[in-house]
């Protein structure tokens, strides 16, 4: 367990290795990246073997920082930031593998996505409010130059919203959690006590927050962090970022990133400001399914490839929102394992999309490839497409399902009405991707009657490359062992829902409701 | 307390020793006359190594400066009080602003040795001017005394009129030094007004609570009368005039109007020395005044708040707009000044709080802004007023270190964590939040979202040519000529620059440490 902060370290290493690498050779690069994204899995799964769960968080470093401001630098782990880490390690790697034919600058790309990743992995290992601010501005400023270098269409535009939408979001939940720090200082100066930026000193004393700071402090950085994770109506940076990013980092931005909002406000924003949770789950619970179903129809009209897996991310995180919403055992636990699912499996889509696909047919109009028989001409592609297009569906047997199921069971529990209208989204999710599926790999098939060869020499795309196939093969596994047996994570994630703080914040809501 | 006060100041002045308290103003002035006359002495081929001598000389005095910062004795005894007849008085902060002003004054002769080659201009009278200007700072920031404050800051001002015009052959230069002139005479005539009103009123021996053999232009007579007489019409007058004046050096709403014309027409390192070393020393002589005028913060407090949001809301709206790097700067140091300005209100408000935040931001403020100044006088080409973000183009092809210290440098003007200008920003925002400013910290906030949007904008074009138009790929190698040569000083300058702001951001102990050192708590 107390290697887990070595993913941070490991990847800063990387970012500062490949970046001096890169300027002698492209493949040093490379070899670079991988040999430090897998270093940090291999740090993982070691730490995942050793881990045994439990409710509380369990410190992995504690050091003074910043004194005068109580902040030190403590990072801690419990199933659920384990299993954050687990799925940034998954990515990251699969990251590296489907961006091994960038060729433009790969020194400053590789250093840029593994400081990315360095700063994703701070945040799930935070145990100080601080701290996890600090690592979370460091993950937003890589994502604009990944994206505005490297992407593809409107990139700058891409790139400058998505920035200013982050920086917005973090300015709220800057806000919020000064406020909370200085409410919270008066109150532990007043009982003799040093000011602190501890998440578990500031849940203990927020308790004494009037009513009205817990609604202001819970309002600021819910909405804070919501931003980055989708939650309809702040959404709109999502699509167009994801459509403008080079392929690695739009599977890390829906796969990684936008868990940072979700992960922020599970962590921060729900066992830190109780009242306000109780208070806002209505809210957010109805702009969740508003979210899931609106982006679930936007994304069935869509004639980009790429809009059509942007919109379906921001769909599936609103299942994310409405886990958080219902507020109960098996809610929370669904939308902890939705956020790992999602994430292996946004992945997965996006790579299909933007480095098997696009970089062959160099178009995304659906109406383009529709004239192209796909899955003739890259059956692996097709395959792997098909796949995460069912995982996306919800289908038993990979992760979505259970991820899914157990949030709608929970949020059953809390709304009827809620629950029956992301069923509807669950039934648009399974429109779309099969409209998609259909149109993109299966469309006009018999325009080239004959041989898969015939069909090759007539587009004459290069064949997929190793690199994309064990990338691809890794994600599809982890995808389809959870599915099958969720147990693994959700032995994890439990017990630390059990823990006193998040007890609190369900029973507030159970209150409240 | 006062007659023993003016008694031992006297015996001190009767001692003889007190002018070796300013050894360090002594010293600069004298090696700014020096200068002129290595000019005249030295064989021309010799010349080019004076900026070199006046910068080892200014080491020297930094040396001086900080031995008398950390140990101010005279005859023996430790120095707190008064010296010359209560025209200066040894304060902590006076002291770090002294010490600060000659580094500033060491980076503006670097970015200068950079700059002014490119034009046709004498170079010797530019450092000449500058070392004169420093030493009047460092008088100003340890003043106690009106005719003290105004003698110092006239000195400044007269100073900057010639260095703001100093390219002569650019109209933007003198039309930036005509408008520096015009402006700063009504800033300075607001000033002098306020002070002869308080001269007068505190003057008047009628006055309540009046120090019979104290000087009616000293702080603290004027500070006395004020407490007396808080809602005295006149003094109150005063007061806002004298602030007025100051507002125009920080460049306060609404007395930023000269700053967008003024930063462009000047030279790049007389803007980098008017938005670092002018701004900062007006606000060395708020705090110094702040003190003086307290009995009278419930009229000039709210004031000061509005003038805050202002402040605030102007620089960041307007920066917005601007392609032109020197305008952005000034704009964007408008808001700075906000910000500080926060800081300052924030802690009127709480009493007893530490002065750490502003000096924090302070230094956060001036390494990142050296930092950037530096970059734009070796991009910069023969036109220097007219800087735009077009020049900055495939700048990270043309010199990756440039634009390296430009992202860090901005990046911490900008307030983005772990760097520097990110703890100066939090460090004045949780004593704002524990002043109770929500609107204000509401409003800066989302300011400082606006300035992430105009600092990125920057950063945008120095990394890709293509800002304006996504059709052109940026794939055309690099004209060698277009390259950028750093000499080997500056490369150490920056990369030091750019490395402090990094590690600070980190781990601000040294700074704290060296800040209590000089007893600012």
């Amino acid at each position: 367990m107390s290697l887990l902060p070595w993913t941070i370290y490991l990847s800063f290493a990387g970012a500062f290795v490949a970046l001096v690498a890169g300027a002698r050779c492209k493949c040093a690069a490379r070899v670079t990246a991988l040999v430090f994204s897998l270093a940090a899995l291999g740090v993982t799964a070691f730490a995942a073997f050793d881990f045994t769960p439990g409710p509380a968080l369990q410190t992995l470093v504690n050091v003074p920082w910043i004194p005068q401001l109580g902040v030190s630098y403590h990072l801690a782990a419990d199933g659920i930031s384990l299993t954050l880490v687990v799925l940034t390690g998954i990515a990251s790697v699969a990251g590296i593998l489907f961006s091994w034919n960038i060729e433009e600058n790969v020194g400053e790309f590789f250093a840029l996505y593994l400081a990315l990743i360095g700063g994703v992995y701070g945040v799930f290992l935070s145990a100080d409010a601080f701290v996890l601010f600090v690592f979370y501005e460091i993950a937003i400023v890589p994502k604009y130059f990944l994206i505005a270098k490297w992407g593809s269409t409107n990139r700058e535009y891409g790139a400058m919203k998505l920035v200013l939408y982050s920086f917005i979001g973090s300015a709220l939940v800057m806000a919020g959690l000064l406020w909370a720090f200085a409410s919270a200082a008066t109150i532990l100066k007043a009982n003799g006590y040093a000011p602190s930026f501890s998440l578990s000193v500031i849940a203990q004393v927020a308790a004494q927050f009037s009513h009205a700071q817990q609604l202001g402090m819970f309002a600021l950085v819910f909405t804070g962090f919501a931003v980055l994770a989708g939650m309809f109506p702040f959404h709109t940076w999502a699509p167009t970022g994801h459509v403008a990013a080079p392929t690695a980092a739009s599977m890390l931005l829906a796969g990684v990133v936008m868990k940072l909002g979700a992960y922020g406000c599970l962590r921060v924003a729900i066992p830190l400001f109780t009242e306000g949770y109780a208070a806002f789950a209505p809210v957010i619970g109805w702009l969740a399914v508003i979210g899931i179903v609106y982006a679930g129809l936007v994304a069935l009209v869509q004639e980009d490839f790429k809009f059509v897996i942007g919109y379906s991310s921001v769909s599936h995180m609103g299942f994310v929102l409405l886990g958080l919403a219902a507020g109960n055992l098996a809610s929370l636990g669904g939308a902890v394992l939705q956020m790992f699912s999602h994430g292996i499996i946004a992945g997965l889509l996006f790579a299909v999309v933007g480095r098997m696909v696009y970089e062959r047919t160099h178009t995304r109009n659906l109406a383009d490839l529709t004239a192209m028989p796909l899955h003739k001409l890259m059956p692996f592609a097709a395959v792997v497409f098909v796949l995460a297009g069912l995982a996306s569906m919800g289908m038993p047997g990979f992760s979505g399902f259970p991820a899914e199921l157990s949030i709608l069971v929970g949020a059953w529990k809390t709304s009827h009405i809620w629950t029956l209208v992301a069923a509807c989204g669950v039934l648009i999710a399974g429109a779309f991707t099969l409209k998609v599926v259909h149109v993109s790999f299966f469309g006009k098939a018999n325009v080239f009657e004959g041989s898969q060869e015939k069909a090759r020499a007539a587009h004459d795309f290069p064949p997929i490359t190793w690199p994309e196939k064990i990338g691809a093969l890794i994600l599809v596994a982890s995808m389809i062992i959870i599915g099958v047996k969720p147990g693994l994570l959700l032995n994890w994630i439990n017990p630390a829902l059990e823990s006193p703080a998040f007890q609190a914040a369900m029973n507030a809501l159970k209150g409240g409701l | 307390m006062t007659s023993e006060f003016l008694l031992k100041s006297l015996a001190r002045a009767g001692a003889g020793n007190e002018w070796t308290l300013i050894a360090p103003e002594i010293l600069l002035a004298g090696l700014a006359l020096l200068l002129l006359v290595f000019e005249l002495a030295l064989p021309k081929a010799m010349r080019r190594f004076i900026p070199a001598i006046s910068i080892v000389g200014q080491i020297c005095v930094l040396a001086a400066a900080l031995l008398w910062a950390l140990e101010p004795k005279i005859n023996g005894s430790t120095l707190t009080g008064s010296i010359f007849y209560g025209m200066l008085k040894f304060t902590p902060t006076g002291q770090f602003f002294r010490v600060f002003f000659v580094i500033t004054s060491i980076l503006v002769h670097a970015i200068a040795m950079i700059s002014l080659p490119k034009q046709r201009v004498p170079r010797v009278e530019f450092f000449h001017i500058v070392l004169v200007i420093t030493a009047a700072m460092m008088l100003l920031a340890q003043a106690s005394h009106f005719l003290m404050l105004f003698v110092a800051l006239e000195t400044i001002t007269v100073g900057f009129y010639v260095l703001v015009s100093y390219y002569r052959a650019s109209a933007f230069s003198l039309e930036a030094g005509l408008k520096y002139l015009v402006l700063g005479s009504l800033s300075s005539g607001l000033l002098l007004f306020g002070i002869v009103l308080l001269y007068g009123m505190a003057g008047n021996p009628a006055a309540a609570g009046r120090y019979p053999m104290l000087d009616p232009l000293s702080y603290l007579q004027v500070h006395h009368f004020l407490a007396n007489n808080a809602d005295n019409f006149i003094g109150n007058l005063g007061v806002l005039l004298v602030l007025s004046g100051i507002a125009f050096k920080i460049g306060l709403v609404p007395f930023q109007i000269w700053i967008p014309d003024v930063y462009q027409g000047a030279p790049t390192p007389v803007t980098a020395f008017l938005s670092v070393g002018s701004k900062v020393a007006g606000f060395a002589l708020l705090f110094a005044l702040l003190p003086i005028i307290s009995p009278v913060f419930r009229v000039v407090v709210p004031l000061l708040v509005v003038v805050t949001f202002a402040t605030i809301i102007f620089g960041n709206l307007a920066a917005l707009t601007q392609y032109n790097v020197k305008r952005l700067m000034g704009l964007s140091g408008v808001s700075h000044a906000g910000f500080l300005m926060m800081g300052i209100v924030a802690g009127i408000h709480l009493k007893g709080s530490s002065d750490i935040p502003l000096f924090i931001y302070i230094i956060a403020y001036t390494l990142a802004s050296f930092a950037v100044f530096g970059v734009m006088a070796l991009v910069a080409g023969e036109n220097d007023a007219e800087q735009e973000f077009s020049d900055y183009h495939g700048l990270a092809k043309r010199n990756p270190l440039l634009a390296a210290v430009l992202v860090v440098a901005l990046g911490s003007l900008a307030g983005l964590p772990p760097l520097f200008g990110f703890m100066g920003k939090l460090l004045i925002f949780i004593d704002a939040f524990q002043a109770g400013f929500y609107w204000l910290l509401a409003v800066s906030i989302l300011a400082v979202v606006v300035s992430i949007y105009y600092y990125f904008g920057w950063i945008r074009a120095a990394f890709f040519q293509n800002w304006q138009s996504s059709a052109v790929p940026d794939e055309t190698p690099v004209h060698p000529a277009d390259r950028i040569r750093v000499p080997v000083m500056m490369r150490l300058l920056l990369i030091v620059l750019t490395l402090s702001t990094l590690c600070f951001g980190l781990y601000q102990k040294p700074v704290i440490e060296f800040l209590n050192l000089l007893r600012i708590f």
